[in-house]
């Protein structure tokens, strides 16, 4: 009678070395997916690392500038400071000795992001020496303030007319 | 020498085909078993890693913190553009050029009205600047531009033909543009 059971043997062993190969092709690759999903991760948590390191860097530069970046604040017209600036620019042209008239205010929506443009069209009146020491003050005020157009003429009457065109910004709320 | 017949012979070397590859089958399992089974620490400890790494990684990725960086990066984006917007060279002053103007004013020349308008700023801004008035010669006018032509703040002055055409009581205009050197 013939023996069947080595290649009995052979066969069921050959499956199972088939078996065994597949499975550990699959938990090779199971491990690597996992070894590279953590180097991932670990790359992940370096860049973290550095961005966290950029945010406090210029946190820290947003906290050391805060004076210098009040200063450049303070030459646009705060948000909800129009009146105190027409007030500003009355109280100059009291100082200066001028008849200070505002003629029209608008404000006109400029295109960045931070700031709308104040345009104030007025009328001035007095001697040479006060227009001029007004237009001295508006010069100086501070504020990044444009004279964007003046005339000063002499009437036929004594003294100075000034017709002035203010350009001033103002920081978005 | 070999007394076994043909056929025993030819099944004896197949038996001991089957044995070998057995044997070999047999060796590559337990190699692949045992393995896997060394792989199985290093997995677990990767895992073990890995769920570390995640939970660092999700706490140095505060939302909050995220929040305040933005806020930041928009507060000194803000402060650039606001630079920026500042950083050009303002326009000769009005007072500058009517001080100019009338310390260079010879005797005969009457002003009676004065008008400045800056341009827009391309990369700085400059400034035209229009007078009128009253000079009662022609002599007096061209003393007047001869003196407004020296001073260095003017590029360049726009006399009118028209200006000569009378010769008593002559009223002029001229328009003056800022140097931007």
């Amino acid at each position: 009678m013939k023996n069947n059971r080595p290649k009995i043997f052979l066969f069921v062993l050959l499956a199972a070395a088939a078996v065994a190969a597949a499975s550990y092709i699959w938990f090779w690759n199971l491990v690597s997916a996992v070894n590279k999903e953590s180097s991932y991760i670990r790359g992940d948590i370096e860049l973290q690392l550095k961005r966290n390191e950029t945010a406090g860097a210029l946190e820290k530069l947003v906290n050391d500038t805060e004076t210098e970046r009040r200063q450049i604040d303070s030459y646009f017209v705060g948000a909800d400071q129009t009146v105190d600036f027409v007030e500003y620019l009355e109280s100059l042209a009291r100082d200066a000795g001028v008849n200070f008239k505002i003629i029209s205010l608008g404000i006109e929506q400029a295109k960045d992001d931070f700031k709308d443009q104040i345009i104030l069209r007025a009328e001035a009146a007095g001697g040479w020496s006060s227009l001029i020491n007004f237009m001295t003050l508006l010069e100086n005020a501070p504020y990044h303030l444009v004279l964007a157009n003046v005339a000063l003429t002499k009437p036929e009457k004594v003294g100075w007319e000034a017709m002035i065109l203010i350009k001033t910004f103002q920081l978005k709320k | 020498m070999n007394l076994l017949p043909q056929k025993e012979k030819t099944e004896n070397r197949r038996e001991y085909f089957y044995r070998f590859s057995a044997g070999l089958a047999a060796t590559l399992t337990s190699s692949l078993l045992i393995g896997g089974g060394l792989l199985l620490p290093s997995y677990f400890l990767i895992k073990v890693k890995q769920s570390e790494l995640k939970t660092n990684l999700a706490s140095l990725k505060n939302p909050g913190e995220a929040a305040g960086g933005e806020e930041v990066y928009k507060i000194l984006e803000t402060a650039t553009k606001q630079i920026d917007f500042l950083s050009p060279q303002p326009a000769l002053f009005l007072t500058v050029a009517a001080e100019k103007i009338t310390d260079r004013k010879p005797a005969g020349v009457r002003i009676d009205g004065l008008s400045y308008h800056p341009q827009e700023p391309t990369q700085t801004w400059s400034a035209a600047i229009a007078l009128i008035g009253v000079a009662t010669s022609r002599e007096a006018i061209v003393a007047f531009v001869k003196a407004l032509q020296t001073e260095p703040t003017f590029s360049s002055i726009n006399v009118p033909v028209s200006n000569f055409a009378k010769d008593r009581d002559i009223e002029f205009s001229l328009t003056l543009i800022q140097n931007e050197k």
